[in-house]
């Protein structure tokens, strides 16, 4: 999924761009950032130099990855650090929300939408053992994933993996899956050495069993991580760079400042305030894309005063989204006044619930639940995430404002995660790495059943429409049943929606082909190059 | 008395220490008045002011004031010290003392558990007090409190081995005085000397470690005026505007001097025979 | 001096013994387990029992604690929930980033305190003495962690000649291993400094009253010869005494410094370890950084005793 805990923190946010494309968004950039960048072609590009072999380039992230086990990580920090070792069958394309076979050469679906047949690509080697990648590595790994059930629930629907022979693998499925192959494309859904599995008594903590374009070197906690070129790579001539070093840098001034001393050549996760300093680095390019990280304001549905609708739509219409999106994020990121996704999502839809902050409105709907004089609660975060718990206190002010008084209980990660994790809060400020598939965003956080229906939402009426969801292979059904989703979810506020951040990345000049992804991924790692 | 007031009065910088103190505690009791603004009111107009007529201080990126912050700062920090300290001082004391007086196992037992409490770092032991306590203003003191008690028990375990065979002891002793009046009625008073110094040293610690606490996260409440929270948020924020950086640590280092140059003071003037040492 | 040093060894063992009870108990005390950290958010119930199992945790505390004490006693730390890497490893990984940040706080404070403290006694009540003083004040009361952010603000981001965070291996490339620990290495020293200086300062103000150096004086000894050779000389018993007292303090001032300038270090892995709530990695550092800060001191008294005749053992 999206995000387990950690995954959906390890984000950083950008600005507002209010486009819907890519492209556009690239171009309105270069518009915003004036002229002081004018001389400079980035980050289009127009014409790029000829992609030059060799060159050692070294990536700044947030924080130390937990393990180097694709099947059992679920913080993004992981992810960043696993996903050029191993290889998938289907991988992201360029356009956000559509996949193309990888690993695989080719797949076929069958007319029911339960068979999926793939032939897989020749000549794919492991790094380790130099082996051929065959069918029953494929089967292996995906028996594996789900073992390890982290997101076993993606391959809920596998009935039977076949491997008729070494090319082609059958996954026989008991319902149709519209997001299979979305999570088939899950850079950790990845395909792993059996051998070198078993010769780690089924650990991959600190090994690497993959066939993608870099090879394990080195890990050394929280200093780096070292990858080197494989030369055995399956595509022709790449990647073109003969070491990547992904070095965790935990403060954002820091990181900010080894990117303008050229200590780095890309900051994965640029902070808003750090982009105007970034900016005006000659040497430096700033990319950002509408991301996939979505915040809001908790409530907890089960529990008084929370489980009346309007008590938490009075929350709904008292938060200033403005004023936090100013004051936390610069006004970068873009507020959700009604739908979830990103812009340039399919399943984006422009919808206005919450226009704009309205406390008489909050006010009326408090009386009317039996609260005239408002209420008291506590408003738990995580302490290792700052702009949320930034965001907090605004919304705590906005709030008293209406006469709910709150309080800031500030955790470390442990305490937090587990007080939401058993539904044990009155109200949060939190936030999800929504990735792909609306499916990802949505089943397990409001379906009433779902694993991590921390708010404990219920309402039937989503349960159907999320079910009918999963099922449906038709794109404009799928399209109309998340937007009465969206509409429902934001109507009954569970969570009262503060904004969604762009993916933001910095990196020097002589870094070329590195493109930056919604949901952050570093596989392009693999067509860039470094010039003189 | 009027001696030691005589001889602290000469030493200028401790006179000087004082009369911060005496700001510090005037900010911290009339902040509702002196504060221009509302510590916690954020207004996105005034995001980063720089310092000048408006906010003489400036303004840090939620749009607070500063000066009103830092001025509600010295309320939370001298409160902690003055609790943190308290705690510090009548559980060490009390401790010191029976392990001074009675000598034998429970002597054998404190001291030991002293020893043990002084092989952690203070800052570490107060981080691991402070993990298992979780986060609140309470919380701060209660752990600072617990990290200086060692101190102030070796200190008093000391001065009573020092005084315990003394005449007036002896004959407390002897018409049949209880332990309990001995202890508190004669020894208390011949002790205080170095209890007073170590108090006043003490705040200065006490500040720096409740600044450094929430400087890590694991102190005060997240919006709460605390100098270190301040400087915490500073620092994220430094490159944006200096003066958030700066302001609160000039006000740690200022109230931090303060008590060390009236504790220096102090021990000069109830302990001529030190003067000079000034470790 | 071997009677006295088997005595101090023989006190030691009861606090170690002490720390270990600490070290161990005090993460049990802390709400929120390990479990619940390493599963984020979302788990069930079962999945927690079974982590559970696999960690012994579910054994009762005297016996969790007789275990990991002989587990520790062979050298077997555990391992680290969090990242599954063994605590021994992570803390011996990390450990040389701490050694050096400690030994140049070390070395820059003894090199600017012994002879601030020797002019400013030379030159008693002077310019050179109020500055002195000045220093002294300033060196115990400006936080490290401020000091550290106001080097950052100057020689950072303001004149961009060093890096404001991270660590590249002395090994790797020494040159960058120096540029990355000046900065934490005078922030972390400074109040060292100031504590040398001020005891280098008093000692010495105290030998330059005694009878021989007076005499040496007048015997007409040269007056740099006389402060170097005989006055210091007598004076450098307390300062390496006190220089070493502070040597454990820097270990605990290192949580702070560490986290400022991104230094994997152990104070950096301890203060980690005590916010993910990683059982085994928060007893490892715990206890190591215990252990380090005991035995500088029992080294601190050993080498008082051995250089102070007078000391009786």
């Amino acid at each position: 999924m999206g995000g387990s805990a950690a995954a959906r923190t390890d984000r950083r946010a950008i600005r507002e761009q209010g486009i819907a494309l890519l492209l556009l968004c690239l171009a309105a950039y270069l518009m915003v950032s004036g002229c002081a960048r004018e001389e400079r072609d980035v980050p289009m590009r127009a014409v790029p130099d000829e992609p030059v072999r060799g060159g050692v380039l070294t990536i700044a992230i947030q924080s130390d990855g937990q393990s180097l086990d694709p099947h059992r990580v679920t913080d993004a920090a992981s992810m960043r650090l696993i996903e050029n070792l191993y290889g998938t069958l289907m991988r992201y394309s360029d356009v956000y929300g559509e996949v193309e076979p990888y690993l695989a050469e080719s797949y076929e679906i069958s007319e029911d939408g339960k068979t999926y047949t793939f032939i897989l690509r020749e000549s794919v080697r492991f790094h380790e053992t130099g082996r051929e990648m065959t069918a029953r590595d494929v089967k292996y790994s995906i028996r594996r994933i789900i073992e390890h059930e982290v997101r076993a629930e993606q391959f809920e629907p596998v009935d039977k993996i076949e491997t008729p022979d070494d090319r082609t693998v059958i996954f026989r499925l008991t319902r149709p899956a519209a997001p299979f192959l979305t999570y088939l494309a899950y850079p950790m859904n990845a395909i792993v050495d059996r051998e070198v599995v078993e010769a780690h008594d089924g650990s991959l903590d600190r090994a690497g069993a993959g066939c993608g374009p870099f090879r394990l070197v080195e890990w050394r906690r929280d200093r780096h991580l070292i990858l080197d070129r494989y030369e055995h790579y399956h595509v022709q001539d790449r990647p073109y760079l003969d070491r990547v070093i992904y070095r965790p840098i935990p403060d954002e001034t820091a990181r900010t400042t080894s990117l303008r001393t050229r200590e780095i050549h890309i900051s994965l996760d640029v902070p808003d305030k750090d982009r105007g300093l970034l900016e005006r680095a000659t040497h430096v390019v700033v990319e950002s894309v509408p991301g996939t990280f979505w915040e809001y304001v908790g409530m907890n549905a089960g529990r008084e005063p929370f489980d009346d609708v309007r008590v938490r739509q009075a929350v709904a219409w008292a938060v200033d989204r403005d004023m936090v999106n100013q004051l936390v994020k610069f006004g970068r990121s873009r507020i959700l006044t009604g739908g979830f996704f990103p812009t340039n999502h399919w399943a984006y839809v422009d919808m206005e619930m919450y226009p704009g902050r309205d406390p008489d409105r909050a006010r009326a709907l408090l009386r009317e639940a039996g609260y005239p004089d408002g209420f008291e609660a506590v408003i738990r975060v995580g302490s290792a995430f700052p702009y949320q718990v930034a965001a907090a206190q605004i919304v705590k002010q906005n709030l008293e404002e209406v006469g709910i008084m709150t309080e800031i209980l500030a955790e470390e990660s442990g305490v937090f995660f587990e007080a939401l994790g058993r539904s044990d809060f009155d109200m949060t400020v939190v936030g999800w790495l929504g990735f792909v598939d609306p499916d990802e965003w949505f089943y397990n956080i409001f379906h009433s059943e779902g694993r991590w229906n921390q708010q404990q939402y219920a309402n039937p009426d989503v349960d159907t429409l999320l079910e009918q969801g999963r099922r449906e292979t038709d794109m404009e059904e799928r399209r109309e049943q998340y937007r009465r989703v969206q509409e429902k979810v934001v109507r009954d506020a569970p969570v009262a929606l503060l904004y969604i951040n762009d993916q933001t990345s910095a990196y020097l000049d002589t870094v070329q082909g590195f493109r930056v992804h919604p949901t952050a991924t570093t596989l392009s790692l693999r067509e860039t190059w470094l010039v003189e | 008395m009027n001696d030691v007031w005589y001889r602290f009065s000469r030493n200028k910088l401790a006179v000087f220490g004082l009369v911060v103190i005496g700001l510090y505690l005037v900010c911290a009791l009339g902040a509702r008045w002196i504060a221009p603004y509302d510590p916690y009111e954020m207004r996105v107009e005034s995001v980063l002011r720089e310092p000048g007529a408006e906010h003489w201080l400036g303004a840090d990126p939620f749009g607070r004031d500063m000066f009103s912050r830092i001025v509600h700062g010295s309320r939370i920090s001298l409160r902690v010290g003055l609790i943190a300290v308290s705690i510090a001082l009548s559980a060490g004391t009390v401790l010191g003392m029976l392990a001074g007086y009675f000598g034998r196992w429970i002597d054998g037992l404190l001291s030991r558990v002293v020893d043990v409490m002084f092989s952690f770092p203070d800052i570490l032991l107060a981080l691991v007090i402070m993990a298992i306590l979780g986060p609140s203003t309470t919380n701060v003191m209660i752990a600072i409190g617990i990290v200086y008690t060692p101190i102030f028990a070796r200190i008093a375990r000391g001065s009573v081995l020092s005084v315990k065979n003394a005449m007036f002891v002896e004959a407390a002793r002897a018409i049949g005085v209880g332990h309990f009046m001995i202890m508190f009625r004669h020894i208390l008073p011949n002790i205080l000397a170095p209890l007073i110094i170590q108090t006043t040293l003490s705040f200065a610690f006490a500040i720096l470690a409740e600044a450094a606490l929430s400087f890590l996260g694991l102190g005060v409440e997240p919006d709460a005026p605390s100098w270190g929270i301040m400087l915490n948020e500073g620092k994220n924020w430094m490159e944006h505007g200096w003066w958030v950086a700066v302001f609160p640590g000039v006000a740690i280092t200022l109230a931090v001097l303060s008590f060390n140059v009236v504790g220096d003071g102090l021990r000069d003037a109830l302990d001529p025979k030190l003067r000079g040492r000034g470790d | 001096m071997l009677k006295y040093t088997l005595r101090r060894l023989v006190i030691a063992l009861p606090v170690l013994l002490g720390i270990s009870v600490i070290a161990f108990f005090i993460v049990r005390l802390v709400p929120g387990d390990t479990v619940t950290a390493l599963l984020g958010a979302h788990y069930s119930e079962a999945e927690a029992e079974a982590l559970r199992q696999r960690l012994g945790l579910d054994q009762p505390l005297p016996v969790q604690y007789v275990i990991w004490l002989g587990n520790v006693l062979s050298g077997d730390f555990g391992q680290s929930a969090f990242t599954g890497e063994p605590v021994l490893e992570a803390i011996l990984n990390r450990l040389p980033v701490t050694i050096q940040l400690v030994a140049i706080s070390i070395c820059f404070a003894v090199f600017v305190a012994v002879p601030l403290g020797v002019m400013a006694a030379v030159g008693r009540s002077g310019r050179t003495d109020f500055f002195a003083t000045l220093f002294g004040l300033l060196g115990i009361s400006i936080p490290g962690f401020w000091l550290g952010v106001l080097l950052i603000l100057l020689f950072s981001l303001t004149l961009g000649w060093l890096p404001s965070g991270g660590f590249v291996s002395l090994w790797d490339d020494p040159i960058a291993n120096f540029r990355h620990m000046i900065l934490p290495g005078l922030s972390l020293g400074m109040a060292v400094a100031a504590v040398v200086m001020r005891m280098t300062r008093s000692t010495m103000l105290e030998v330059l009253n005694e009878e021989y150096i007076k005499m040496a004086r007048a015997k007409g000894v040269p007056k740099r010869r006389t402060i170097i050779r005989h006055a210091l000389r007598n004076a450098l018993i307390p300062i390496i005494t006190i220089t070493g007292i502070q040597a454990g303090y820097l270990l605990g001032g290192s949580i702070v410094i560490e986290q400022i300038f991104s230094l994997p270090g152990i104070g950096l892995l301890a203060l980690q370890a005590i916010t993910n709530r990683d059982y085994a990695l928060v007893q490892g550092t715990v206890l190591f950084i215990a252990l380090g800060f005991m035995v500088i001191n029992l080294l601190v008294d050993l080498i008082y005793a051995w250089l102070d005749p007078r000391i009786k053992y």
